[in-house]
Parts: C-alpha cells; structure tokens; sequence
C-alpha cells in the first residue's frame, strides 16, 4: 500500500471512525481503524462490533493494500503533524506503516486486514431517505431518553417506525418517555425497489449509542442520509456522503408507549422555555442532596394578578430557593414535583419558544409539549412528596 | 413494600425475586419498571430519587438494591479472617429513613450475602420490611430439596441417587439444579438411578479423583492405575487431571498443617474455601491418613509429570502412567 493524503483530511476521517473505536475490547484488534485503498479513496474503518463507521477520504494511491494500526496511536500522531501532505506507505512483510509528513515521520506497527471482522454489508431490506438536519433534529429531541442501564437492553435503544413518509423516534427508560415525529425525503420502499411495496410499515430499536453517534456526524453533512433497515438481518445502515455508519439492531420488543401519553388534562400551563430551564437548574443545585426533586406550584391567574409557576427545591439541613416565572395557566391550579435532571434535560432540548406543561394530578404523568408544534410529546414521570 | 432477602444461598433468593416478581403483574410492563442498583456505591439520595419516582404505565416500580446492608457491617471479616475490612458504620441512618418513607407504588427489594444479627441497616428495618434469610441447605433439608426440584420438573428420581447427588454436590443449588436438569435430560422419562449420577455428573468425576489421589497415597497402585484408567476413558483429559490431583494434594497439605496444629472442621473449611462437607470431610480425612512428607513427596513428583508435559518431553498420558509408576513401593529410589 502507498498512497498520498492531506493531513487535515486524514485527522478528520480518523475523527469521524474514531468514535466506533472499541474501549474495552475482547477482541484486540477492534482497538485498531483499519486502513485500504478503495480505488482511489483511502477508506478507513472501526468497529466495536456493535456499531461500525466507515469513511472515506480522497487519495492519490500509488499502489494498493490494507493495513489495521491502532486507532489511538495513530489518531493522535496524526493531528500532531503540520497541515501538509502526508504520505502513507506499508512494508507487507513487517507489517510495519509508515507515515511522513513534511519532516517528520512515524513507523506504526499494524496487523494483517484479513484479521479485521468483516464489517456487514447492508444491501437488502427496506430504504429511505431523509434531510440530514431532520434526522439530527429528531435524534437530539429522543436520545438522551433512552435507559443507560444494560439491564433492560430493549431501553437502551431508540423506537423508530418508519411510515409511508412519516419517521418516528421514540425513547423511554422508565422514568420519562419522548417521541419525535419527522417526515421523511423519501418513503421507504423494499428494495430492490418493488413497483408497489407490500406494506409500508417498518419498525426497529437501534442502540441509542450509535445513533448519539451519527447525530455528531451529521452537523456538517447537507445531502439527504440514506436509511437501509434490513429487520431480519438485524442491522441498519445510515450512508451518509462520505462515511457510512453501520449498527446491530435490539431484538425485543419497545413497550406500547401510545398508551402512556395522556389524552387529556386538568391544568394545562405555558411557560417561557428558557426561564423555566433557568429556574429548575437553579433548583436542582438545592435538589441535589435530597433525591433531586423539584417541586412545581401553579396558580391560574385573575383578573388582578397573571398566571404564574414557582419552581422551588429544598434539602434537609441545607437549604431552599424558589424562582417564580409567569405563566398563562388553563384549568385549575396545580402540584407537582419532578427530578430535576429529567426537567432539564427535556426543556434542553427545546430551545427556546413556550412550552406548554400538561397536568393532571401530583401523581399522573406530566406531559411537556413545545408550543405551536405538533412534532414533540415528553412525558415526565412526577415524583411522590409530602407537601 | 420492602424486602430484605439474604443469605449464602443467593439461588433461593433469586428464586424469590422471581416470585415477588410474579406477583407484581404484566412481565413486560413491570420490565420497564425495574431497576437494579448497586448498593456499595449507592447514596441515599440516588435510591430515593428512583423509589420515589411513580411507575411507568404500570401500578409498581419494582427496585432491587444488591449489597447495601453488607456495607454496614459492623466488622467485614477478610478473607482471610484476619485484618477486618475498615468498617463503614456511618450513614445507614439516611438509608433507613429514605427506606421507611418508600411509596405505596415502590416494591423495594435488598440482597445481600449473610448479615450478622447486629447488621444496623437490617435492624432498623426489621420492623418495617419482610425479612427473609436464605441459609444453605443441608443433609435432610437438602435431599428434600432435591426430591422437590425433581418432582417440579416432572421426574422421577431413586432415593440412593438422590443422598448421592447431595452428597457431591453439597448446598450448591445451582450446581444442583443444572445437574438435576441434565440427569432427567439423560434419562429421558425413565427413573434417575444411582448408575445415572455416576454416570453423568461431572461432580461425580471429582469423587473419583478423590479415589485415584487417595489411593496414590496410599500405595495402591493397582486401584490408582484403575481410576486413573477409568477417569481418562471417561474422557478426562491428562492436564485437567494433573490440574485436579495437584489442587487436592495443595488442599492436603493445607489441611494437613492445620490438623496438627489443632485446627476445628469449621476452621479449616473456611481456611480452605471448602463450602462443600462432602469434599472437605474427605479432605480432612485424608489428610489424617498421610503424613506431611508423603504429601510433598508426591507434589514434588507431580511437578516433574507437570514439566515433563509442558516442555513436550513426554505425551500426557505417558507422564502420567510414569509419574504413578514412580510412586509405586517398587518404584521409589531409595
């Protein structure tokens, strides 16, 4: 192998197949990306057999071949090197990498390709399409829902139903639920593309993880992101201009959580999104010590005086806060305490604008919507106090 | 609700986690509502935010916390029993207190190992919660154990094949159910015989190890060579039984020194990590019968047989047959 790249384009490919790194690997060699020339492309790949990145950057290839090097070794010689050209070139019998840069030059040991796991094709199964921005946005809305505990796998992942044109995301992990609903550039359809489809209706879990990783992908990516979902292989694949991106899809089946957003209210409150994150951040510093939990006050307003909310916190032996925010308050006046963490992090997502907060009694769920859209359900389970 | 499940006997606690389990309705919604935490790195605050939390589309959350009265012990022996782990007796108040003011809608189950009676967590919350201790199974109690596996299983099972899987297998349960299951597999419908647990236990190759040790040591080749024969037929391989004849014969040395040096049953199985009465009675027995330079004298030619297989000296089962020829009264220089 021999071929000729920018540095900057190097560091970067490394960057993007340098998340799918394995950590804590079983299997050495997926600490390695492996390196080889696909016609005249550099293309790299990592893995850690769960998710697997691909990339690929423009070379000028003098001969071709295939090498893996370990990823952290070789990531972090790269973006050390000046923004030059950086030449690349493997002694097969040494399996030994070179790699030269203006007046500097490295000598990384590598194993043979032919030991890389194979990275799964997906070419069967269902395709779609959708604008990049679309997918990031609906990725951000659900991702951070999803159970991080291994101990109910089918949590750790993201819902998707993929419907005629219609896309949604759902997460849950028990405490909180969001669902995001996007329309896609392009229905799916069976390939090879059927002249009509036999349904049109696909679903999947795929790991939250990979999708946190695709969504850092996406922020510079402005064509449409291609979706192969082969269920009965178990995979997906998201193909984007330059990299693909490639997961084991969760086997199980998602809770039906149609059933758990509630249908109707008692107390429905608008709130200025930003004001009320401030608030409730400025309360979880006080809910810390004492399980996290902030106490929601609504009162409707009258003709005196408006709506408001107060958002309030306190720990035994530590001390209180209460933050008041104006609020337009439909219905009756109302309590509820939640965790922190989970206001927060919802209300994060939400970027300013209103929201409105959907309540029914201190101990059913609270449903958190952004004003004027239609696209985005959070219900947030409330917590049980004395009050 | 609370429970405090605990004991040495963690299969009949997971038994019962699975019938609290039961109890608490639709699989896979209460799946959703479970969550397991790890009581050594726990705060009080942590377990608080969880219990307090309503379920999720269903009527509990069920929360299952592992080892967290084990933290307040008040003297955590080593494992050695020698330095007493630092005991970490502060901060079981704010346990106790978040776990009395657990919700109606939390199922708040503790696991933990044997607790001593002083454990503070466990009597604050004594009064409060349903407390289980889950001792190992012995002798009768554990037969019976047995004959009522197998009857839950719908099969049958001759009593001397019964006292004899006890007797091998020892409280293990989960040995014991994997070895129940794997004895009606092979019987296929018929009766469990004593011939079948021989047969089909893996534990039952280790009682003839026992037999090939004890017979080495006591000069008698001929039935030595017989198990040994019989072992390898079974499809025992020379470096597993190099592995076993070495770690019985480390155990008796062990055993040995601690016998004259006044050692009690109990001490000396703890000593040695031996849960099993079976295999330690046999070992303390042993080590009885032989003196401690017998013991070392066959160790040291064991490692010979050892170094003469890894180096590629000498195939297995020849260094094997070697090693017991060498043992033999004709056999010894000197």
């Amino acid at each position: 192998m021999k071929l000729s790249c920018l540095q900057e384009n190097l560091s970067k490919g490394l960057s993007i197949v340098g998340r799918a790194v394995a950590t804590r690997a079983t299997l050495p060699i997926t600490q390695n990306v492996l390196l080889a020339t696909d016609q005249s492309q550099l293309k790299l790949v990592a893995t850690n057999l769960e998710i697997a990145t691909t990339c690929w950057i423009g070379a000028k290839v003098e001969e071709e071949g295939a090498i893996t090097v370990p990823a952290r070794l070789l990531t972090e010689f790269v973006n050390s090197l000046p923004s030059e050209r950086v030449d690349l070139s493997l002694t097969p019998k040494t399996r030994s990498l070179s790699v030269r840069c203006a007046r500097f030059e490295g000598h990384i040991s590598g194993q043979d390709a032919g030991d890389f796991p194979p990275i799964p094709e997906v070419t069967e199964g269902v395709e779609a399409a959708i604008d990049a921005e679309a997918l990031h946005e609906a990725i951000t809305h659900v991702v951070f829902a999803a159970a991080t505990e291994d101990t109910r796998p089918v949590l750790t992942g993201v819902y998707a139903e993929f419907k005629g044109k219609a896309l949604t995301l759902a997460a849950a992990d028990g405490f909180r639920l969001a669902v995001y609903k996007t329309s896609l550039s392009k229905k799916v359809a069976e390939k090879p593309q059927a002249v009509v489809s036999a349904q049109d209706r696909y679903e999947a879990i795929i790991p939250a993880r990979a999708l946190h990783e695709l969504s850092r992908l996406l922020t510079e990516q402005e064509e449409p992101i291609g979706i192969t979902l082969n269920p009965t292989k178990g995979q997906v694949l998201f193909k984007l201009k330059n990299a693909e991106l490639v997961s084991q899809l969760i086997q199980g089946t998602f809770p039906n959580y149609a059933q758990l957003i509630p249908q109707s209210y008692v107390t429905r409150t608008l709130v200025d999104t930003a004001e009320f994150l401030r608030a409730t951040r400025m309360a979880s510093i006080f809910a810390r010590d004492g399980s996290g939990i902030v106490r929601l006050q609504i009162t409707p307003g009258g003709e005196a005086a408006p709506g408001k909310m107060v958002v309030s916190a306190r720990a035994e032996e530590i001390g209180d806060n209460v933050g008041e925010l104006d609020a337009i308050v439909e219905g009756e006046a109302a309590k509820i305490a939640f965790n922190g963490k989970y206001l927060a992090d919802v209300l994060g997502v939400l970027h300013g604008g209103q929201i409105a907060l959907e309540t029914t009694s201190p101990s059913s769920p609270g449903v958190i919507k952004p004003v004027g859209r239609e696209d985005y359900v959070h219900v947030v389970m409330p917590m049980f106090v004395q009050w | 609700m609370v429970y405090i499940l605990y004991g040495e006997d963690n299969f009949s606690i997971h038994e019962a986690i699975q019938d609290i389990k039961r109890g608490l309705g639709d699989p896979d919604l209460l799946a959703v509502n479970t969550t397991w935490l790890e009581g050594k790195q726990l705060s009080a605050g942590e377990l608080s935010a969880v219990c307090q939390t309503m379920p999720f589309l269903a009527p509990k959350r069920l929360i299952i916390v592992e080892g967290l009265a084990g933290r307040f012990e008040a003297a955590v022996r080593g494992r050695r029993g020698r330095r007493p782990a630092p005991p970490q007796p502060q901060g079981w108040q704010a346990f106790a207190e978040c776990i009395q003011s657990v919700p109606d809608h939390a199922v708040l189950v503790l696991v933990d190992d044997k607790l001593e009676a002083t454990n503070p967590l466990l009597r604050a919350l004594s009064p409060w919660a349903e407390v289980r201790e889950y001792r190992p199974l012995r002798g009768e109690r554990l037969v019976r154990w047995i004959e009522g596996r197998v009857a839950q299983a719908g099969g049958r099972m001759a009593p001397p094949a019964v006292r004899k899987l006890a007797e091998l297998v020892g409280p293990n349960l989960w040995a014991l159910s994997a070895e129940i299951e794997k004895l009606l597999l092979y019987a296929d419908g018929r009766r469990v015989e004593l011939a079948d647990v021989s047969q089909v236990s893996s534990y039952a190759r280790e009682a003839d190890v026992f037999s090939l040790v004890d017979a080495l040591l006591g000069r008698d080749m001929a039935t030595a060579g017989r198990e040994l024969h019989h072992l390898l037929a079974s499809g025992a391989t020379p470096p597993y039984l190099l592995f076993m004849i070495a770690r019985q014969l480390r155990l008796l040395i062990l055993a040995r020194e601690l016998v004259d040096s006044g050692g009690s049953r109990d001490k000396i199985g703890q000593r040695l990590d031996l849960t099993n009465p079976f295999i330690l009675d046999k070992t303390i027995d042993q080590a009885r019968r032989f003196s401690l330079e017998r013991l070392t004298q066959v160790y040291g030619r064991l490692l010979e047989a050892d170094i003469a297989i890894k180096t590629g000296h000498l195939p297995g089962e020849t260094a094997l047959e070697l090693f017991l020829a060498e043992l033999s009264p004709g056999g010894e220089p000197g």
